[in-house]
């Protein structure tokens, strides 16, 4: 799934990996750190996206998707390693059932740096909220892309 | 899903209920409330998340930015949350040893003085209230407040004072 780094489509997000973990065989109390994992992954990316803004603004950033594209379920084939880069301000969401774990990566631009001390503080307490309800949580940067990967195990 | 924010005065307290979610898209909207209600003088508020459905580190934000603004003021934040999944919230991020969280109106509109002292780094204790600096009574029920508090019959917080307020 791809979508904008907007505010407006993180809810969407957050339905839509819940929907598709509950159809996997999570429990309600997963389904909950699951809505709320991938709501603080998609903030944070919204976050990184709007402190570089006048960066988007002047140019510098490639045209992001107009909509939220329906992708990759634990249902589909893995990621073709030609997918194209991530727009400047883009969100990747990929889901995967991987050995009996629910696996979600969410992925942003990896050059989105922010020195705004209120947004390093909202970026610190997502972070901590995710590091909370993930029993599996990480950070790796791939190609151009920050991928931050949870995993809940499934029933 | 929007989010409606109703206000509502209780005496000297300020109530703001929110209905729905509160994440990155909509606290804004609850920030804007806030940032109106403090620079208007009205600065013991009382957050009513009982109808809050989702809450996220985003709509946190938003509460201990209030605090903050808040304390600056010698007033308070208080938190009234329902439901477990948005308690959990405040306790993952630590922020229920801050900001007095209660399952009730009438709770968190008890008097400081009979709570523990939340736990603050010296940074972050509040400023000596001034002398008119006010709390709620702690009864009768919130629905029988009166419009106007009696003179002195609210505990005035004093220096060195350890509570704190939000």
């Amino acid at each position: 799934m791809r979508m904008p780094a907007l505010s407006e489509h993180v809810r969407t997000a957050r339905l839509v990996v819940a929907a598709a973990a509950r159809r996997v065989g999570v429990d309600e109390a997963g389904l909950d750190a699951i809505r709320l994992a991938v709501d603080e992954a998609c903030a944070r990316a919204t976050l990184r996206a709007a402190s570089r803004s006048a960066d988007a603004a002047s140019g510098h950033g490639a045209a992001a998707p107009d909509s939220v594209v329906a992708g990759t379920s634990p249902d589909d084939a893995p990621v073709d390693d030609h997918v194209e880069p991530l727009p400047a301000d883009g969100i990747e969401i990929t889901m995967v059932d991987e050995d009996g774990w629910f696996v979600v990566e969410v992925g942003e631009p990896a050059n989105l740096v922010t020195e705004d001390p209120d947004v390093v503080e909202e970026l610190d307490l997502a972070a901590r909220v995710i590091d909370a309800v993930a029993p599996e949580c990480s950070e790796r940067v791939s190609g151009q892309s920050l991928i931050t990967r949870m995993a809940w195990p499934l029933a | 899903m929007e989010v409606e924010i109703a206000v509502r005065r209780m005496a000297e307290t300020t109530v703001v209920a929110v209905t729905g979610e509160l994440d990155v898209y909509t606290a804004p909207q609850l920030d804007d409330v806030v940032t109106a209600e403090i620079d208007a003088g009205h600065t013991t508020l009382v957050l009513d998340f009982t109808q809050v459905e989702f809450l996220d580190s985003i709509g946190l934000g938003v509460v201990v930015r209030a605090v903050k603004s808040c304390r600056v003021a010698s007033g308070s934040v208080s938190v009234v949350v329902a439901t477990e999944r948005i308690r959990r919230i405040f306790e993952i991020t630590g922020l229920d040893k801050s900001i007095r969280v209660g399952v009730t109106l009438e709770e968190v509109a008890v008097s400081a003085s009979t709570l523990p002292a939340p736990m603050l780094p010296a940074s972050e204790l509040p400023v000596p209230a001034p002398p008119a600096s006010m709390l709620p009574a702690p009864s009768p029920p919130v629905s029988m407040l009166p419009v106007s508090m009696p003179a002195g019959s609210l505990r005035r917080a004093t220096e060195g004072d350890h509570v704190v307020e939000g």
